[in-house]
């Protein structure tokens, strides 16, 4: 950041530009292919945003219970709002 | 300065770039040896003679439940004799694989590669390929992927090659 006349102003060096090029290029070759026989990983619970949904259910549940709300999980719902 | 970025470059590029090549018409693969479903070892170069149809497969594979059966239908309609299904299963654990035969009441020649060494060696690039041999283990036809549309030309191949 450099103060000028005009106010704040953004300004970078061809040298940090380059290093950050650099850093992007070496993180960049860390990518791992994945090969197609490999994509069975991808299938296993683990692998999933939410590994355990039953548990998730349950801790879901004990929420609602407690704040008598529900919803807002992604769990569509109609009605009043005064569960 | 340079000198560094160059040789960072070039570890860059060395690590990013693929250099085999994907086995296609007209190449032979080298032999395998892989563990069968029947108990024994089984490699490539005992099945000579016979027109070979590789499928690489695997449990997880959606595809797989529509070409296995299939495939098992048409290893009964055509015989053993001058040809030969070859389902070489890519899981992890070889389990997984006979559970899904045992559910699709497929009776395959299977081989087991859970390291994945046999599709690295083909540089497969989908799940299922078919490679289609003739009698002198040359690679005829391939096929990636699999559909029930595809049936048809898959069975048209393996006749003209037999």
């Amino acid at each position: 950041m450099r103060q000028t006349s005009g106010g704040l102003m953004k300004t970078t060096s061809p040298k940090a530009l380059f290093l950050v090029v650099i850093a992007g290029l070496v993180l960049l070759a860390g990518c791992a292919e994945v090969k197609p026989w490999q994509k069975g990983n991808f299938t296993k619970p683990h692998m999933s945003f939410d590994p355990e949904p039953m548990k998730t259910r349950f801790a879901h549940h004990a929420y609602e219970s407690k704040e008598a709300a529900s919803g807002g999980y992604g769990i569509s719902s109609v009605g009043c709002g005064c569960k | 300065m340079k000198k560094i970025i160059a040789f960072i470059l070039s570890i860059c590029l060395s690590v990013t770039t693929r250099n085999a090549s994907a086995l296609n018409v007209g190449d032979s693969p080298a032999d395998l040896s892989l563990k069968s479903n029947k108990g024994d070892i089984i490699q490539l170069s005992t099945l000579r003679g016979k027109v070979v149809f590789i499928d690489f497969w695997a449990s997880w594979c959606a595809s797989c439940a529509q070409s296995v059966p299939w495939l098992d239908g048409l290893q009964k309609k055509l015989g053993n004799d001058k040809f030969q299904i070859l389902a070489i299963n890519l899981d992890e654990q070889s389990e997984a694989a006979d559970a899904f035969l045992k559910k699709n009441n497929a009776d395959l020649l299977v081989a087991y590669d859970p390291a994945g060494k046999t599709p690295e060696a083909f540089q497969m690039k989908a799940m299922p390929t078919s490679y289609l041999l003739d009698k002198n283990g040359k690679i005829v036809f391939v096929h990636e992927g699999f559909k029930q549309k595809d049936a048809e030309e898959i069975e048209k191949e393996i006749q003209k090659a037999l």
